[in-house]
This record gives C-alpha cells, sequence and structure tokens, in this order.
C-alpha cells in the first residue's frame, strides 16, 4: 500500500469509497468468523490513514441515519427481541456477548426506550442483525496529472439492523452499521446507535 | 410458539393420491446472477421434496412465528388491505370456507388450459425514503402451458418475446429483479395441499359490493408444498410463504392473494418480500370454461436495503394452440466421390 503511493512520488488526495455489494452476497458465515479481510490484518493496518468518511451517494441510507418504513410502529413498541436463528454459530456468540454487555446500566442497549426481552412471542418487535458485503475501494487523484486511479483492497463487511413486526411482514426500520474493522462484535453498536438516535427523533 | 388452526385434520394428510406440488421461481437479482430456475412445475406423486431442494432447505424456517400466530387486532393494525374487516366471532366456519374453497380451486385446476396473454411490466428502484430512483417498462407475450397427459399434471409459464422465444433476463442489466410464475398461486388451497398450511379464519370484508371471506395461512415447514427461490451471484434461497386470501363468498373462488416471506432470507441479503396478487374470471373465446387467472401482480422486494417494486398486468388472453405439421423428409442425395 505505502510502496504505492511512493513509487508515484505525487501528492495525493483520497478518498475511501465504500461500495455495498450489491451484486455480491454476504460472506457465508464462516468467513465472517474468521474475521473479515483478505490475508488477514485489520482494516487500518491496510488502508491509508486516516480513513475519511465514505461518500453518502454509495450508502443505501446517509452515514448515521437509519431509515423509517413506520414511524408510528416504531413509536408504539415498547419491547423487543433479537433474533439470531439465520446466523452462524460464531455470529451469534459474538451477537450473545454484545447484547449482554450492552445491557448492562449505562450501556447502549439500556438507553433504548424499549425493553430487551427474549422470548420474541412477547416482544413487539424482532430486531435481526446481517452482515452485509461491502467491496472497498480507495479512489486516488493525482493532483498534478488530475487522473483519477481506484484500488480495491478486498471485501468486508457491515452489520445491519432491521426491525420487524412479530410475524416479519413488515419492515420498520433499516439501518446499516459501520465497516467492519476486527471482530464482528465491535461493529454491532455502531446500527444500534443510529436506532437510538432515529428513535429519539422520533419522540420529539 | 406455534398456533392457528391447521387447515384441516392431519389424519386426512395420510391419504393423499394426488398431491399439487409447485416451485415458484421467483426473484433472480443482480448482474451475472445465475438465473431463475425453470418454470414452475404442477406434478402428480411427486417425491417428498422437489429437484434442487433439499430436505433442510425447510428447516430454516423451523420455529417462526407467523401471521397465523398474530392476534386479528394486531393483524389489522399491521395491513392495511385488512381495513373494514368484520372479524371473526370463531374459527367454526373455517371448515366449511376451506372445503369450498379448495373444491373450487380443484375445479379451476382442472378448467385450465394453455394460453398465451400479454403481460406488461413496470419495475421502480427506490432510493433512501422510498423515493423512486429509475423506472422500467417492458412488454411481453406470456405463455401458461397445462398439460393433463397420463396423470402427470403440469403447468409452465413462460415469458416471452414477439417471436414466442422465451426471455429470461428481464431487467438484469439494469439491476431490477426478474419476477415469474403467480398463475396459480391459489394452488396452496387445494384441497391435498391444505394440511400443508396453517389457516385461520378473520372474518369477512365487503369489496366492490361482494362479500368476501378473509383467511390467513402459514406455510409449514418441512413440508411446504408451494415453494419460491430466490437466485442472485450463484446463491439460491428457498423461500415459503404466510400471508391473507381473500375467497368470493358466494363462488369461493380465491380472488386476491397477498403473500409475505415466512421469515426474511437475511442469508442472502432478501430483507422482505411481499407479493399481491389479483385474481379475475377470464373468458376466452373458443374456451369451454372460464379461467381463473391473475389480473395483476405486484412484487416488493427489500434486498440488501434496495426497494424494488414490480407491477405485473395481464391482458389480451386467448387460447394457446401448438400447430404439428409432419412432413416427409427429402431424400438424401447421394454424395459424389472426391
Amino acid at each position: 500500500m505505502n510502496r504505492c503511493f511512493m513509487s508515484t512520488r505525487v501528492l495525493f488526495s483520497i478518498s475511501i469509497v465504500l461500495i455495498l455489494g450489491f451484486c455480491s452476497f454476504p460472506p457465508s458465515q464462516p468467513e465472517l468468523a474468521a474475521a473479515q479481510f483478505p490475508g488477514g490484518g485489520d482494516l487500518d493496518a491496510r488502508l491509508p490513514q486516516p480513513l475519511g468518511s465514505p461518500t453518502s451517494t454509495v450508502f443505501r441510507t446517509p452515514p448515521g441515519r437509519g431509515e423509517i418504513f413506520d414511524r408510528e410502529a416504531l413509536g408504539q413498541t415498547r419491547s423487543f427481541c433479537v433474533d439470531s436463528s439465520h446466523m452462524g454459530e460464531s455470529e451469534v456468540t459474538q451477537l450473545k456477548d454484545f447484547l449482554a454487555k450492552e445491557s448492562q446500566p449505562k450501556k447502549l442497549l439500556s438507553k433504548l426506550p424499549w425493553k430487551l426481552i427474549d422470548d420474541c412471542t412477547k416482544a413487539d418487535a424482532v430486531a435481526r442483525i446481517y452482515f452485509a458485503p461491502v467491496d472497498l475501494r480507495v479512489d486516488i487523484r493525482d493532483e498534478e496529472s488530475g487522473r483519477k486511479k481506484s484500488w480495491n483492497p478486498g471485501q468486508s463487511a457491515q452489520p445491519v439492523l432491521l426491525i420487524y413486526d412479530k410475524a416479519s411482514i413488515r419492515l420498520f426500520y433499516r439501518a446499516e452499521g459501520e465497516v467492519l474493522r476486527g471482530k464482528a462484535v465491535d461493529a454491532l453498536g455502531s446500527p444500534f446507535s443510529t436506532l437510538l438516535k432515529d428513535l429519539k427523533q422520533i419522540d420529539r | 410458539m406455534q398456533g392457528g388452526a391447521s387447515c384441516i385434520e392431519r389424519a386426512a394428510a395420510r391419504h393423499r393420491p394426488f398431491q399439487l406440488r409447485t416451485a415458484l421461481a421467483l426473484v433472480a437479482l443482480a448482474v451475472g446472477a445465475g438465473l431463475v430456475q425453470g418454470p414452475r412445475r404442477y406434478r402428480a406423486s411427486v417425491p417428498q421434496f422437489l429437484p434442487g431442494q433439499s430436505s433442510d432447505e425447510q428447516s430454516y424456517y423451523a420455529g417462526a412465528y407467523a401471521i397465523t400466530d398474530l392476534p386479528v387486532a394486531d393483524l389489522v393494525a399491521d395491513l392495511p388491505e385488512l381495513q373494514g374487516l368484520q372479524p371473526a366471532a370463531g374459527q367454526e366456519p373455517l371448515p366449511a370456507i376451506l372445503s369450498q374453497a379448495g373444491a373450487s380451486v380443484k375445479q379451476a385446476y382442472q378448467d385450465i388450459t394453455s394460453v398465451a396473454l400479454d403481460e406488461q411490466i413496470t419495475q421502480e428502484q427506490f432510493g433512501y425514503n422510498q423515493r423512486i430512483q429509475s423506472t422500467a417498462r417492458h412488454q411481453f407475450s406470456y405463455l401458461i402451458i397445462a398439460s393433463h397427459e397420463d396423470g402427470n399434471e403440469t403447468l409452465q409459464e413462460y415469458r416471452t418475446d414477439a417471436r414466442m422465444k422465451p426471455v429470461e433476463s428481464l431487467g438484469f442489466g439494469e439491476g431490477f429483479p426478474f419476477t415469474k410464475d403467480f398463475a396459480s398461486m391459489w394452488v396452496l388451497f387445494y384441497p391435498e395441499n391444505q394440511p400443508e398450511i396453517k389457516c385461520r379464519y378473520l372474518g369477512q370484508q365487503t369489496s366492490d359490493g361482494r362479500n368476501r371471506y378473509l383467511v390467513c395461512f402459514a406455510e409449514r415447514p418441512g413440508g411446504a408444498v408451494v415453494t419460491g427461490r430466490f437466485d442472485a451471484q450463484g446463491r439460491s434461497a428457498l423461500l415459503l410463504y404466510q400471508g391473507v386470501a381473500w375467497i368470493d363468498a358466494a363462488s369461493f373462488r380465491i380472488v386476491r392473494m397477498r403473500l409475505d416471506l415466512l421469515e426474511p432470507r437475511l442469508d442472502v441479503a432478501l430483507e422482505r418480500q411481499t407479493t399481491d396478487i389479483q385474481f379475475g374470471e377470464v373468458r376466452i373465446p373458443k374456451a369451454p370454461e372460464a379461467l381463473w387467472l391473475p389480473e395483476e401482480v405486484v412484487v416488493t422486494t427489500v434486498y440488501n436495503g434496495q426497494l424494488f417494486r414490480n407491477r405485473h398486468r395481464y391482458s389480451n388472453f386467448r387460447l394457446f394452440v401448438v400447430k404439428h405439421e409432419i412432413t416427409p423428409a427429402e431424400p438424401e442425395q447421394p454424395r459424389a466421390p472426391n
């Protein structure tokens, strides 16, 4: 990566564009469990710093905001469960760790105006998380020639939080989290933070 | 977790000399994706699972909380289509409604013949906050080929171009989903198929001056006979359904169906899919019986955060007859030696 910059000996403006992998599928569970980056290592070591912000056009939703499909249903929700039946074993373990940790007083999930319960048949809403594929692309502009170059350092994943009604016939809400940089568990908080922010807005 | 009444007693399921099974190839997405599987077939005496469908595939849906488990009040709040529902006082009318609807479906299936029709498709892609980003319109011919030969009932659907050549890649280049095979979703209520769905009688609703019985249903994982398939990028997922059927109170014809996924298939980024099918009686010149076919179908799909809506409209129904002409081959001329 650094060699690439050195050899061109010109000034670069770097923007990181994260492309949601519309034409590809989420990595399989074992792939995800084995943490995420081709060639190993974490993302920080593989991309130029600072990372910068992904451009909003490549995300389904603007960064830091979720998409509210049913404001009223979200406003009426008082309890929710997290359904992990579609997840692989290692993802379930990481999710459980996250829920246990973040449900503690003053932690993220305790700040939600909804009560987290185990039994989905008794919850008002069902939350599901999956990891959507993200193709990483680095756009480099040679400031002398003005030419743009792209470089694809590989693929990662991004947690997507979905809130459904109990029978999953309606989707109330969708939020995309931060791109994984290491363990999946570390990225799980970001879509919940977005949800928290959006719920506060709904309350207002 | 599971509730809701069985459509008919499970004991009746032991005697099924004839069972209609269908595989509904629904959606394929994305450029370069593997196409949807072949046309839908209804077959008698088929093996337990259709080709390409392993017995494990339905286990994905095991334990799914379904529409039939929801309190009616919640369901009415959830589905705007249920506005004006007069809720049922109990489930007593359900067996009679299902029995009559089953007979009507069986009759419709016996009446069905090969037809050609015109299909108009409007595809919409939505962006953030459901703003339309792009629209595409297509016009096709559509063939429904019915065969009742040798006790082997088949029904196949083809989308074709003006030369009657099958078209299977609609919308792919533009990134739209490809949806098809709705002609007889009502086979879910075929008498021999009813044991494989859980049903609940919701009540009555009047629409266009007609009284309708509303029944919600959910397929039973492990035994579902009407299944869909979602294909993209070489990955494939089996789809099981739940939904609501509107049954005409006078004719017991199924006039409308809303189908939702029994559970989202997040393993292939299929976040939601709803199919709304409006059926109608179609009278075709020279056809012995009126047919029961879809008039309009709207499929709403959320795939990897992208919302799509495909609207299919069908018209100009006509009998489809294949003419065979056998001509003697020209006698082969002896080749001259080199």
